[in-house]
């Protein structure tokens, strides 16, 4: 283990404060003995950064998927104080509500027959890669509708069902959007990618529930063995990127405006009161209201697919759920045996919170919310339900995905596309991609195992395993 | 063109080196596109940017996130960069043609550009720089 890190627990470590200046709390991560082996400087300095940061609560944390990003790691974690924190978009990233979300169909994998033609239908009809455009024609009022109401809008507009309302995290909208706070730029870059996919390790994935660790839970969310489901990851495309390029430039003058110290110019921030802070949270929302209404457009394409192609019912393909994984929500955690007001930064982690939580929809309230983690390429996803345990420990945080272990450049090197697509077609993964170097990108072994990180979190109980999905189909940004 | 992909996990770090700022920004310009696109561009339409920004930092972060957004908003491969740097001021004419994925398909979407370890160093005769792309 790199040198001034302590050992917890059999999955816990800690950065001591005074493990670099300035930092106000320790940082704590998750990791079994098998996950230190990937653990980079980088990505604890970074750890160490975000403990700096003015009013930040108990510990800067880190999932098991803890990797080297930029401003907070990849699989970061903070909350911070109401009245006297900060908010930063190095907490949330440029890909802002970059999320997940599982689908069931009443297929079983004999009814694929059709697969390559499934998959050649999805590939077209839902625009991916560098420079996809949008069929959608999106007026200025339908795109300040997407950035209000996020997936209501896209339902509103015919593009889904109430039900995929009800089971999406905040509903698919948070309330504090404001688009006054996205600029004309950000503006330019979303009309035409709304309902696409993206790239890099975006996706769109056909999988069969493989195993069911807790029948209770599953049958709750409506996930059996040997289901067909759809797995869709993507965000808030060039709006929400622009969103956070546009606020870092005004929040790297707030930062000398609130004489506020930092070791990162990627973590400017202002105070969560301050018209700073509160501009970036509004602008924020809204992208985070545009990548739900944009995962709500693609479940509307699926659907249009597999009813077509498969003779199933539009409503027969259900949404378990929808998850974000890089934005920033004030949420209300008890602290120290009082209720507190609190804005939680999940970067690269996800909300996981347990039984009883009002935010959880009504007919999943009695075993938590789902969970959903997506695997890398060809390897298991897998959906677990959120705990009290996390709710106690990391502010209703969980991990997100499995953790890059190579970088692009090296997994390219290292590994050939071509080869990826051979081997995963011998084990009956078929996969999509505009170009075989996007799948030598996102090769499996660039990633950590899933299996290994989604154990840490069980083992810990931040979230508990319900079922693991296997892939069948890919199609890759 | 002097530039380089170095290691990092999550993202696209670039590092790059040049005898002087034109040729750093010049350089920068071309490693994002390349990261961007494949493939070879004709100079045959022109955008013109100008930046502003208290440091040469601030000229290279502004100028790099403004060709990101003209390619992604204008669909255009630029291939051919201008510069006129003053102190606090950046012109740019931005030379390309537009996006065709049979010709330029096979890059990587760019998100935005970090300030994560971004400092221009003046390395004996040259000038040198970390950059990294979010992709």
């Amino acid at each position: 283990m790199i040198e001034g890190v302590v050992r917890k627990g059999e999955y816990e470590w800690e950065l001591p404060v005074g493990f670099i200046p300035g930092m106000h709390v320790p940082g704590r991560f998750f990791l079994s003995d098998e996950l230190t082996k990937t653990l980079e400087e980088g990505a604890l300095q970074q750890l160490a950064h975000v403990a700096t940061m003015p009013g930040i609560i108990h510990n800067s944390l880190a999932m098991p998927d803890i990797h080297w990003g930029y401003g907070f790691p990849i699989g970061g974690v903070a909350a911070f104080e109401y009245e006297t924190g900060v908010i930063s978009p190095g907490g949330v990233g440029f890909d802002i509500n970059c999320g997940v979300r599982l689908l069931t169909t009443p297929l079983n994998p004999s009814d694929l027959a059709q697969k390559k033609e499934i998959l050649d239908n999805l590939f077209d009809a839902v625009p991916v890669g560098v420079g996809a455009r949008s069929s959608l024609r999106l007026s200025e009022k339908q795109l300040e509708k997407m950035m209000t109401d996020g997936a209501r809008f896209a339902v509103a507009e015919g593009y889904g069902n109430s039900d995929d309302i009800t089971h999406c995290e905040e509903q698919g909208r948070m309330k504090e959007a404001d688009p006054a706070h996205v600029s004309r730029k950000a503006r330019s870059r979303g009309v035409p990618q709304s309902g696409t996919l993206g790239a890099g390790n975006h996706f769109l994935e056909i999988q069969v529930v493989e195993e069911i660790y807790d029948e209770e839970a599953a049958r709750t969310f409506g996930v059996e063995q040997g289901q067909v489901c759809m797995m869709v990851h993507c965000g808030s495309r060039g709006l929400g990127h622009q969103v956070c390029t546009d606020h870092l430039q005004v929040l790297e003058h707030a930062v000398s405006k609130y004489h506020i110290q930092l070791p990162d110019k990627q973590l400017a921030c202002a105070p969560l009161t301050s018209p700073e802070g509160k501009a970036y949270f509004g602008g924020m929302a809204a992208a985070a209201n545009y990548a739900w209404a944009n995962r709500q457009i693609i479940t509307h394409q699926i659907r249009s697919v597999l009813t077509r192609m498969s003779g199933i019912g539009y409503d027969d393909i259900r949404l378990v759920y929808d998850v974000a994984h890089n934005v920033a929500k004030i949420e209300e955690h008890e602290i120290d045996g009082k209720t507190r007001k609190v804005c939680v930064h999940r970067k690269g982690a996800t909300r996981a919170f347990g039984p009883g939580c009002p935010d959880v929809p009504a007919d999943y309230t009695h075993v938590g919310q789902p969970v959903i983690i997506p695997g890398s390429m060809g390897s298991s996803s897998y959906l677990l339900k959120g705990t009290d345990v996390a709710m106690n420990r990391t502010f209703g945080s969980t991990c997100h995905g499995a953790g890059r272990v190579l970088s692009r450049s090296q997994a390219k090197k290292k590994i050939q596309g071509k080869n990826i697509r051979e081997t995963l077609g011998r084990a009956g993964i078929m996969v999509k991609a505009p170009h075989d170097g996007a799948i030598a990108e996102e090769a499996p072994d660039a990633y950590k195992s899933s299996s290994e990180v989604v154990s840490v979190v069980h083992n810990l109980g931040l979230s508990r395993l319900v079922a693991r999905l296997e892939p069948l189909g890919v199609i890759k940004g | 063109m002097s530039f380089e992909e170095r290691d990092h996990t999550a993202d696209i770090l670039m590092h790059i080196r040049a005898a002087d700022t034109i040729g750093l920004f010049t350089d920068a310009g071309h490693a994002l596109m390349k990261t961007m696109y494949r493939g070879p561009a004709r100079p045959i339409e022109e955008v013109s940017v100008t930046i502003t920004g208290q440091s040469l930092e601030h000229l290279l972060h502004g100028f790099l996130s403004e060709l990101l957004f003209e390619s992604e908003v204008q669909n255009i491969v630029f291939c051919e960069f201008e510069f006129q740097i003053r102190e606090g001021e950046v012109r740019a004419i931005l030379r390309g043609e537009p996006f065709d994925p049979a010709i330029h398909g096979g890059g990587t979407e760019v998100k935005g550009i970090s300030w994560y370890g971004l400092s221009i160093r003046q390395e004996q005769n040259e000038y040198a720089c970390d950059v990294l792309f979010d992709v």
